[in-house]
């Protein structure tokens, strides 16, 4: 195990241990004394856009849609004990999560700290996959994508990445379709587990009272996995505009759900470029978008917006969109307004006393939400995985550049890069 | 593990109005939650529509863009209001979250500018311009807003069903209502209306303050003597109204939707001390409280008729209720389920491991609640609602305390009463 860095980060009142395990495994350790709880965040970049990639000894692989989702499943299965029986005994809150291009495990602990330790470095490296019990998760996985196509605003999102997106796997749910659920095999999840369950590829942060020292040693000691290659993504071509201009679908709903996207020609990476872009492109949208604005208000007013208003920005190293969704009897109005307002907005820039403004408000919501060892933990998780220095966005808060915003805001919204997506009320489309 | 000890610090602000007070210099963020308890079977339209108006500005703040503003210049500060139903009461809620002044430049001060602008919220609406209480154009816009939303509601299915399934259960008590109010409420809410319900928010709502964090006493009291008059005459809540189940009722409904929602309700006695409360809470664990539950191992884990499955206790109703995500067709093999481990549990009483599991579950939670606000605010808010004012300390006393045969005699008491499933459209 090696020590890396112990960093003091005053702007979060915190101090942060970096290190490295004997077989790769980056560690943050985030001492937090006087709670009770604490709380370890595990994570890796494989998730479900990755789906085709060739394995280190050669083979080509292609697995079918919502296989990460389906191998976190099965790693909580546990090989000789189920995970939730070994967290039960604990009395641990634990869970999983798979994304496009990332899979996290954590669990948060007032009394077992350690043992639950053991629990988690345990069953991200050691799973048993049979087709027996592959078989047994169908039931149960099945259920939880049906629970999702009952949400007209997961199925809207979905329908805006077909609409933004030609090649890109992120036009499918993390879970996958009922269809793809009933074909995936044990030999699949295996291939999964063997190409990217890799050390040299595993994050893992902690954070609670306790000696960082001890943990390491602790933790090394339960970091096992030996290192090998990881396997290789097949990479997909993507054009740089959006696949449709205008997507409908009907869905039972009262009235039409609008989704607006603005996608990127292409992503920035990882690291500072993309933080930097997530954090302006959020600051862009609450200076159109939040109540404070006058645009917004004179939207409201107009009765083009309501409290069904919604935006945020998304990304990932390779793609990265807007997204403005709403409630809306007139899509076409809705969706003309916006724009107008968007191109208004890019033609005179935002005001310095507003962004200064947003400014504030961003870094006093950063710090606030920095508050339990869990939520620290999966902070210093995200930044690892994300290639960011530990709390980054409150530093590039504190400095940020005035002109920076106002670049970024010229850039945002051209129209060649939108797509409108539409959910009409109806029957459901087959 | 330890258990916080800390007795919050009282005070009685105004009649019908507390004060509890828990200074946490650890934690980032400073809160203060409000919460105004009047009947939850009148006013509650006229509630629901004067905050989504008093929302639209103050006096002091007129409009939206000032309103917002003044938030984000002290370093997003966070003012909310919210309405919902706590039992059989309508509890409307102002909320306030500023930074703690440790994170804060030289100078900068947050929660004075914050106090004032929640508490402008309520006292000092903005007027229209002819003398009228509120400013038509709002109030006729955000009633047409609040309408959609109440018919907007379908499209949620799973809340919908959550929502017709408390109508069906409880079709004749306040719990079984629609906390905005129904569209024909709504629709005759006049401006009087709202001015009177204000005005009964600040004089005759049962209010209880809670503030956590890294704030003192002293920073809100002349805030709340403010707006609270020391000669305001408190609403006494009703004694709780209580049911009885008969012969277990069957309800199917449908709509167009992917996934079945499966409900069932029991009926119980509310314990009437805190043993006997503790006890009824390891019941609902080891039956239907998140993965360790019987449910979830057994239609879950065991049968994968589900992906999630759990039970929620709501004691000082006297409702414990299940809910599940399911293919419709498995509706009966579900409640047979139900209905098996509930009797098991009754007649054979948990195992030990099941005791035990439950017991480090709760336990470890309990230990936690005092890492975070919002769950050490929930814990102390419930505790005095319910008149016990226990800290995490002594409740964990009564919890290890519990026996095997106490958890089989709280399950005991339990009948069951209505299962409700919303299931998809039968195909002709």
């Amino acid at each position: 195990m090696k020590i890396l860095q112990t960093l003091q980060h005053p702007l979060a009142g915190e101090t942060v241990v970096l290190a490295e395990s004997a077989h790769g495994v980056r560690l943050a350790l985030c001492p937090t004394p006087g709670f009770s709880a604490a709380s370890a965040h595990f994570g890796l970049r494989f998730g479900s856009a990755d789906t085709r990639f060739r394995m280190p000894d050669g083979r080509q692989v292609e697995v079918p849609d919502g296989s990460a989702h389906y191998l976190e499943h099965k790693l909580f299965e546990g090989r000789e004990e189920k995970v939730f029986d070994r967290f039960g005994r604990l009395g641990a809150s634990f869970n999983g999560g798979t994304g496009f291009h990332a899979t996290t495990y954590h669990f948060e602990s007032s009394g077992h700290f350690e043992p639950c330790l053991e629990v988690l470095t345990d069953f991200v490296q050691h799973p048993l996959i049979t087709q027996e019990r592959v078989d047994k998760e169908r039931g149960i996985i099945e259920q939880e994508v049906r629970m999702y196509d009952d949400h007209p605003a997961y199925r809207g999102i979905f329908l805006l990445h077909q609409a933004l997106y030609h090649n890109l796997p992120i036009q499918v749910s993390p879970g996958g379709r009922v269809a793809d659920v009933h074909v995936i095999t044990a030999a699949d999840l295996q291939s999964c587990f063997d190409g990217f369950y890799r050390p040299q590829d595993m994050c893992l942060s902690l954070a609670g009272d306790f000696d960082p020292e001890q943990v390491l040693h602790f933790v090394d000691q339960h970091l096992d996995l030996p290192p090998r290659e990881v396997a290789e993504r097949t990479p997909l071509s993507e054009p740089g505009k959006p696949q449709h201009a205008w997507l409908e679908e009907s869905f039972p709903v009262s009235r039409p759900q609008v989704y607006i996207g603005f996608r990127e020609p292409a992503g920035v990476g990882l690291g500072a470029p993309r933080m930097e872009r997530r954090i302006l492109s959020s600051l862009i949208l609450d200076l159109i978008f939040d109540r404070s604005s006058e645009i917004h208000e004179q939207l409201y007013r107009d009765g083009i917006v309501d409290d069904s208003l919604s935006c945020y920005w998304t990304d990932d190293a390779s793609w990265g969109h807007v997204v403005i969704q709403a409630v809306h009897d007139e899509p076409k109005v809705f969706v003309d307004a916006i724009q107008q307002a968007l191109t208004r907005f890019a033609a005179d820039g935002p005001s310095r006393e507003d962004a200064e403004r947003l400014r504030r408000a961003a870094y006093g919501a950063s710090v606030s939400s920095l508050q339990t060892p869990s939520a620290l933990a999966s902070s210093l998780l995200r930044g690892m995985m994300d290639d960011d220095q530990p709390f980054a966005t409150l530093d590039f808060l504190a400095q940020m550049d005035f002109e920076q915003l106002s670049a970024r805001a010229r850039e945002m919204f051209g129209e060649e890069r939108r797509a409108v997506a539409i959910l009409q009320p109806g029957e459901r489309s087959e | 593990m330890a258990y916080s000890q800390t007795i919050p610090q009282t005070v009685a602000v105004a009649p019908g109005v507390t004060l509890l007070m828990l200074p946490e210099p650890r934690f980032k963020r400073a809160r203060v939650s409000m919460l105004a308890d009047l009947p939850l079977d009148e006013g509650r339209a006229a509630r629901s529509l004067l905050l989504d108006v008093l929302e639209q500005g103050s006096a002091r703040h007129p409009g939206r863009v000032a309103l917002a503003q003044a938030e984000q210049a002290a370093y997003g500060a966070r003012v909310m209001m919210g309405r919902g139903s706590a039992m059989e009461r309508h509890r409307t809620r102002l909320g306030i979250e500023v930074v703690g002044q440790r994170f804060l430049p030289e100078g900068e001060v947050v929660l004075p500018p914050a106090l004032a602008l929640a508490g402008s919220l309520w006292q000092e609406p903005w007027r229209g311009d002819q003398g009228e209480l509120f400013r038509a154009e709002i109030v006729d816009r955000e009633r047409e807003l609040l309408l959609q939303r109440i018919r907007e509601r379908i499209d949620h299915r799973s809340e919908w069903a959550e929502e017709r399934f408390l109508q069906h259960l409880c079709p004749d008590e306040p719990l079984g209502l629609l906390s905005w109010g129904s569209e024909e409420d709504v629709l005759a809410v006049t401006m009087d209306d709202m001015e009177r319900e204000r005005l009964r928010l600040l004089n005759e709502a049962e209010v209880l303050v809670l503030a956590i964090g890294p704030l003192q006493a002293d920073d809100l009291l002349p805030w709340l003597r403010e707006m609270f008059p020391g000669d305001r005459k408190p609403w006494q809540p009703p004694a709780q109204e209580l049911r009885e189940a008969g012969e277990l009722r069957m309800v199917r409904e449908e709509l167009d939707l992917d996934q079945a929602q499966f409900h069932m309700g029991f009926r119980l006695p509310p314990p009437p001390d805190p043993q006997q409360r503790a006890a009824l809470q390891v019941a609902n664990v080891i039956f239907g409280g998140g993965v360790t539950g019987r449910l979830f191992r057994v239609v879950r884990e065991e049968r994968s008729l589900a992906y999630g499955i759990g039970s929620m206790l709501r004691p000082r109703k006297g409702l414990m209720t299940v809910a599940a995500g399911i293919d419709a067709n498995a509706a009966d093999e579900v409640q047979d389920a139900v209905l098996e481990q509930w009797q098991d549990l009754v007649q054979q009483g948990p195992t030990p491991e099941e005791m035990s599991t439950a017991m480090v579950a709760i336990l470890d939670r309990l230990a936690a609640v005092a890492d975070d606000a919002g769950s050490l605010g929930a814990f102390h808010q419930r505790e005095f609602h319910r008149g016990t004012h226990l800290t995490p300390a002594a409740w964990a006393e009564h919890l290890q305390a519990v026996t095997p045969e106490q958890v089989a005699q709280a399950a005991s008491l339990w009948k069951a009463d209505l299962r409700y499933l919303l299931a998809p459209e039968s195909k002709a």
